[in-house]
């Protein structure tokens, strides 16, 4: 899905959630519609257009810009915590992607790393996106830079091992005891199959 | 040979992971209840060795029941281990063994830093190699229950047997010895071996190169023999650092060192890295290593940082205190109270630095 991977994508899943069209939303801005069309084809939404549209069709950007992997350095033992997407987008994304995830899974009923790799295929390896849509909207999201690589970790607020070493509950949960991103999808894949009774 | 059954819960692979593990019965995938959080990693292999636990021994597991002689020692050696569970429709099944392993009367706790994040205690102990998985359709050995056998001829209420009655000793131990001896092969479980450089430097080829690159994050054992050889061929920090996280990732921290080391030798602005060592010597116990990088770290990173100088002095403090050098300890947590910002922090500290104090008197 190219759509997660890009600034024109991302605003034309924005489009379709608020069951919006691109020629509705091209009037109120007052750009021609094949003129806003080609923007959003070619990823060449100009700043101010993105954050009109920001307001037109409640866009948080602060979510978008991670979506997309713009973030900035995250340094040793440290992580950023990365916001949310709104419930109602998330709804309608998780229908979709839920969608792609049952199809995957008949494909390949036995191997649930396998139904993982084709989902990040199809999605462009956007890591993020599938992680903010699947996984409980109560757990947290941290990114971390590892030799210049985002790596994505969910916390479901586990308490911490009673014995792990002192003072590592004074400070961010050891990323050990965060599930990454790959073991996060695995659950939701597992989840999915017992819905699926597979 | 001495020879124990132990009962424990019913599971796929005994390595922890979650991908193809049967559902739990409570607490769901995403958080799982700790009542078998040990047990479940039985067939892990850290380090090149096997833990075993199984719950409800008690305080003490009573190792003189193997032979008088012990009664005085803490370990006994040459155990055999029969590793039971129940299958939802075999009764309780032999799902694998530990040969040459050890028995410690107390529960062992192995050391859990964020390098590991794995809160673990256990009985047993043998090498990875030692260690035998079976698959589930090899579950076929079928032992008894007192309660519908007969007195001696299975588990009783406690989830270890010592097989010590006359029927056990006649016709349990040498029936399951020949099942372990003609299933050897069967095993499912991780060995060392696997995670070896073998010594092959052939470059790859294009397509090997692409096949490496599509890999993901968790398809450690595939990626590590086109690592090494990678490596071989390009001596980079990148390189050496895949490799090192690859081998951290299987819980091959004793392999993962050197290749740490490699990383900060050939990029040493690599603060990752040197954060990573910190911990992961800590996890093998080489507390004079994770103490110097720490301090090493400390020198490289500004005063500004005070979040990440206040992990580094906690890291020291702990080794210091894991050492056995109280006094050492305390220092390093006085150094936090002079110089974090962190309130929760500074008030733990003030509360262990009592706590330490308290074993110096």
């Amino acid at each position: 899905m190219k759509d997660t991977n890009s600034i024109g994508g991302m605003i034309k899943r924005f489009i379709k959630n608020r069951n919006r069209t691109e020629k509705q939303i091209a009037g109120e801005l007052g750009i021609k519609n094949t003129t806003f069309s080609a923007q959003l084809n070619h990823d060449t939404v100009s700043a101010e257009t993105l954050f009109k549209l920001s307001v037109l069709l409640d866009m948080d950007l602060n979510w978008m810009k991670y979506a997309l992997g713009y973030h900035g350095p995250v340094g040793l033992l440290e992580r950023e915590q990365i916001p949310r997407m709104q419930e109602d987008f998330r709804e309608n994304e998780r229908e979709f992607v839920l969608h792609r995830i049952d199809d995957l899974i008949n494909l390949n009923p036995e191997s649930t790393a396998d139904v993982r790799r084709e989902l990040l295929k199809e999605f462009h390896d956007n890591m993020f996106y599938l992680l903010d849509v699947l996984v409980p909207e109560e757990f947290e999201i941290f990114l971390v830079v590892e030799r210049g690589k985002a790596k994505y970790y969910v916390d479901t607020k586990e308490a911490l091992p009673k014995r792990m070493s002192s003072f590592a509950s004074m400070r961010n949960k050891p990323i050990a005891c965060l599930k990454d991103g790959n073991n996060a999808l695995n659950i939701v894949i597992e989840d999915r199959k017992d819905e699926l009774c597979i | 040979m001495y020879i124990i059954f132990c009962n424990i819960a019913y599971l796929r692979y005994y390595d922890g992971r979650v991908a193809g593990e049967i559902k739990p019965k409570t607490g769901g995938r995403w958080v799982q209840e700790n009542e078998d959080a040990h047990e479940k990693w039985n067939f892990l292999n850290m380090d090149g060795r096997c833990y075993g636990f199984v719950r409800t021994i008690g305080e003490e597991f009573h190792i003189e029941k193997f032979d008088k002689k012990y009664r005085h020692f803490d370990e006994t050696n040459n155990v055999l281990v029969v590793w039971c569970a129940v299958h939802p429709e075999r009764g309780t099944v032999v799902v694998g063994w530990y040969e040459n392993a050890t028995a410690n009367r107390f529960l062992k706790e192995m050391r859990c830093t964020p390098a590991s994040g794995i809160d673990r205690s256990y009985w047993f102990e043998c090498k990875a190699e030692d260690a035998y998985l079976l698959p589930e359709d090899k579950r076929t050995f079928t032992v008894g229950r007192a309660a519908k056998d007969g007195t001696g001829k299975g588990f009783g209420q406690s989830n270890v047997w010592f097989a010590q009655s006359e029927y056990a000793k006649e016709n349990v131990i040498p029936d399951v010895l020949e099942f372990i001896n003609s299933h050897k092969e069967d095993r499912i479980n991780t060995l060392t071996k696997e995670f070896l450089d073998t010594g092959d430097k052939t470059p790859l080829t294009k397509e090997e190169e692409q096949y490496a690159n599509e890999l993901s994050d968790d398809q450690n054992l595939e990626y590590l023999p086109l690592g090494y050889r990678m490596y071989a061929n390009n001596p980079t920090a990148d390189n050496a650092y895949a490799i090192a996280i690859s081998l951290n990732n299987c819980y091959q921290y004793s392999m993962a060192i050197p290749w740490f080391e490699k990383t900060v030798e050939l990029d040493p602005d690599d603060i990752e890295a040197r954060g990573k060592l910190a911990y992961i010597y800590q996890q093998v116990e080489m507390y004079d290593k994770s103490t110097e990088t720490a301090k090493d770290l400390l020198d490289r990173i500004p005063d500004e940082e005070t979040d990440l100088r206040d992990e580094l002095h906690c890291i020291v403090a702990d080794n210091y205190y894991f050492d056995n050098k109280v006094e050492e300890a305390i220092k390093w947590l006085e150094l936090v109270l002079k110089e974090s910002k962190n309130k929760d922090l500074i008030s733990y500290a003030e509360d262990m630095i009592k706590k330490w104090k308290k074993l110096l008197e």
